[in-house]
């Protein structure tokens, strides 16, 4: 792990003379990463869309322009208009707010469960281990579209339940991932140290073992976020996702697709958008990486 | 080794119990009645209550969950093949007989019979894209591999990000608006009968392409960091130092060391082909299994939901047992436990 190593042999890996300054905080080594930026750029522009989206819209995302000639893109709908001519910019804008509170709502849950399930399994062993492994191993058994289709499929699509499915789908392998790590980690003096002064088992997970696998969790995250974003488009593409009319990037690109022989930019601007947003967290995640692995 | 094959192969029995279970849990103790989800919105109450009683469903989840193993396995008969019911499917295979998943409410017909023809589709098109994934990925990883830092690298890198943030039904729409709408040299569906101009290998190309595209880049990033692991090695530097042609280097010692980590990645890519399969051919109107679960899923076709559940999770599941298996046989340091 990072923590056996010292300094000087990070610097001797990177190349770097001895004295060439290595910023130690994660966040700013960030900013030497010019992938990373580059990903960082992409996911605020679409923050700042969604906040101000009322604000920059030109249009309402329901309201239905009757003048509007034709629908392809033109001065007054910069990206056309759709099927039932909603301005398809507005309906953009507007479309990345529940894509930008539902993934990390959900991711977030799912990292709750997942990590505290990991350290337990990880750190207690035992039949602990074997119980919390086999049911990792069952839920990872599944496609994941299966558990998204069935259970949304059966429970009907909401906001609650989109998250559920999503931490069924994601808390598995973070549990995995974590139970790894923990494994690692907790063999290291530190947590011996712990151990013996006495420390409740639950100060040791949290306090001591979890501060020291963050970094492979948070990178882990940032793919993670792509691939909620990718399955909450799926969802909405399949017809399984926020009920309509209210926009929602998936949901566009179903409505679009059947009119693609006509008039092709009504699904591929909600393409360009979901494929924009994922790329962002694919950079970052690919950024702090690389950055992880030279400090 | 037979042991260890007996043990896994009783861990993915055991496996298949739960998935399948977990899923009949799920469909059948979900809101609504199971036999108001069989009959549709139209039945009077009388059905409904006449079809409850008729299959037991007031009984406890196990005990039906049983049942329903029973009739998977042959031993006992389908409750909903009973003639009496009038439910108009007859299963020409008789009652009972191995790999019985009933009869599904929306086709009326036995789900044996058009399970297989849809699993097999979807396996062509799996099966094509494996063999489009498995030389391309190996070539990107391994060409981004020996230029370590260089430009080809960088452009192999970035393209497989770009390409691994593109979900298959936005590649499926680009593909389609550039090849179909603009170009017009491909169709833009897939039902796989020949239909007017195009003749069934024409409508594989896009679907394929489709799959393709997204596991691609993927593998490819783990056969580049397992190449650029294996190169660091010695025996590599001892290689190249005693005189080596350096395409005996890489082909002889360094190709088959780096493709132990990359075999299991492909391997378990089984798992996301079957995701991709699914939004694939929902785009190209694919008659596969998985547009086969979806429209089950949609309806409430429990029979078809819980047959395309279970084949699924047990394709997913065998190919992770074929992963570990030749893991074992590339790496012969790894003893069995």
């Amino acid at each position: 792990m990072s923590n056996a190593r010292t300094a000087a042999d990070a610097l001797a890996d990177d190349g770097l003379a001895p004295g060439t300054h290595v910023p130690k905080h994660p966040i700013r080594r960030i900013f030497r990463s010019p992938i990373a930026l580059v990903g960082l750029l992409l996911i605020f522009s679409w923050i700042a869309a969604a906040v101000f989206a009322p604000l920059i819209a030109p249009y309402t995302p329901n309201s239905q322009h009757v003048t509007a000639i034709g629908t392809v893109p033109s001065v007054h709908h910069w990206l056309g208009a759709d099927a039932l001519k909603r301005d398809i910019l507005s309906r953009i804008l507007w479309g990345a707010r529940p894509v930008l509170t539902l993934a990390p709502l959900a991711l977030a849950a799912a990292y709750l469960v997942g990590v505290t399930l990991g350290l337990i399994a990880g750190y207690a062993g035992g039949w602990v281990d074997d119980a919390i492994s086999r049911t990792v191993d069952v839920l990872l058994s599944f496609p994941k579209i299966v558990i998204y289709v069935v259970l949304i499929a059966t429970v009907g699509p909401s906001k609650a339940n989109i998250v559920v499915a999503v931490i069924l789908v994601a808390a598995p392998g973070i549990a995995r991932l974590t139970r790894g790590l923990t494994l690692e980690v907790k063999t290291n003096d530190y947590v011996a140290a712990a151990a013996t002064r006495g420390e409740h088992p639950l100060y040791i997970m949290f306090a001591e073992i979890l501060p020291n696998v963050r970094g492979p969790l948070i990178v882990d995250a940032c793919m993670r976020m792509g691939y909620t974003i990718i399955a909450i488009g799926v969802l909405g593409f399949l017809g399984l996702g926020l009920p309509p009319p209210d926009p929602d990037w998936g949901g566009m690109v179903r409505e679009g697709a059947p009119m693609l022989i006509a008039f092709p930019h009504m699904a591929l601007f909600p393409c360009f958008a979901i494929i924009s947003l994922v790329l962002g967290f694919n950079l970052l995640a690919d950024g702090l990486q690389e950055s992880r692995l030279r400090a | 080794m037979a042991r260890f094959l007996v043990h896994r192969l009783g861990q993915l029995v055991l496996t298949l119990l739960a998935a399948s279970f977990l899923v009949f849990v799920l469909v059948e103790a979900s809101p609504g009645t199971v036999a108001r989800k069989m009959l549709g919105p139209f039945a009077s109450p009388d059905q409904v209550r006449m079809l409850h009683e008729r299959l037991k469903l007031g009984d406890p989840i196990p005990l039906r969950y049983g049942r329903w193993l029973g009739v998977l396995v042959g031993v006992m008969d389908d409750p909903l093949a009973d003639p009496e019911l009038k439910l108009g499917a007859r299963d020409s295979r008789g009652t009972r007989y191995f790999g019985n998943f009933g009869i599904s409410t929306q086709m009326k017909r036995p789900v044996s019979e058009v399970l297989w023809e849809r699993l097999g589709n979807s396996l062509v098109l799996a099966g094509l894209a494996v063999a489009v994934i498995v030389p391309l990925a190996l070539a990107m990883g391994m060409v981004a591999a020996l230029n370590q830092g260089r430009a080809a690298d960088r452009a192999i890198t970035t393209v497989g990000t770009i390409l691994a943030s593109v979900p298959e039904f936005a590649s499926g729409v680009i593909l389609i608006s550039i090849f179909v709408v603009t170009l017009g040299l491909l169709p833009g569906t897939s039902p796989l009968y020949a239909s007017g101009r195009w003749p069934i290998y024409a409508q594989l190309v896009l679907p394929v392409t489709v799959l393709a595209l997204y596991v691609t880049a993927y593998v490819a990033r783990f056969v580049r960091t397992a190449f650029i692991e294996v190169m660091a090695r010695p025996y590599i530097r001892t290689a190249i130092l005693k005189g080596l042609p350096y395409r005996t280097v890489v082909f002889r010692h360094a190709f088959r060391n780096a493709m132990i980590a990359p075999f299991t990645v492909i391997l378990l890519q089984v798992n996301w082909l079957l995701s991709g399969v699914v939004v694939t051919e929902v785009v190209f109107a694919y008659p596969g299994i998985g547009r086969l679960l979806l429209e089950a899923a949609l309806f409430g076709d429990i029979a078809v939901i819980e047959a395309t559940t279970l084949v699924s999770v047990c394709l997913a599941a065998t190919t992770q047992l074929a992963g570990d298996l030749g893991y074992m046989l590339l790496n012969p340091r790894i003893r069995l436990a």
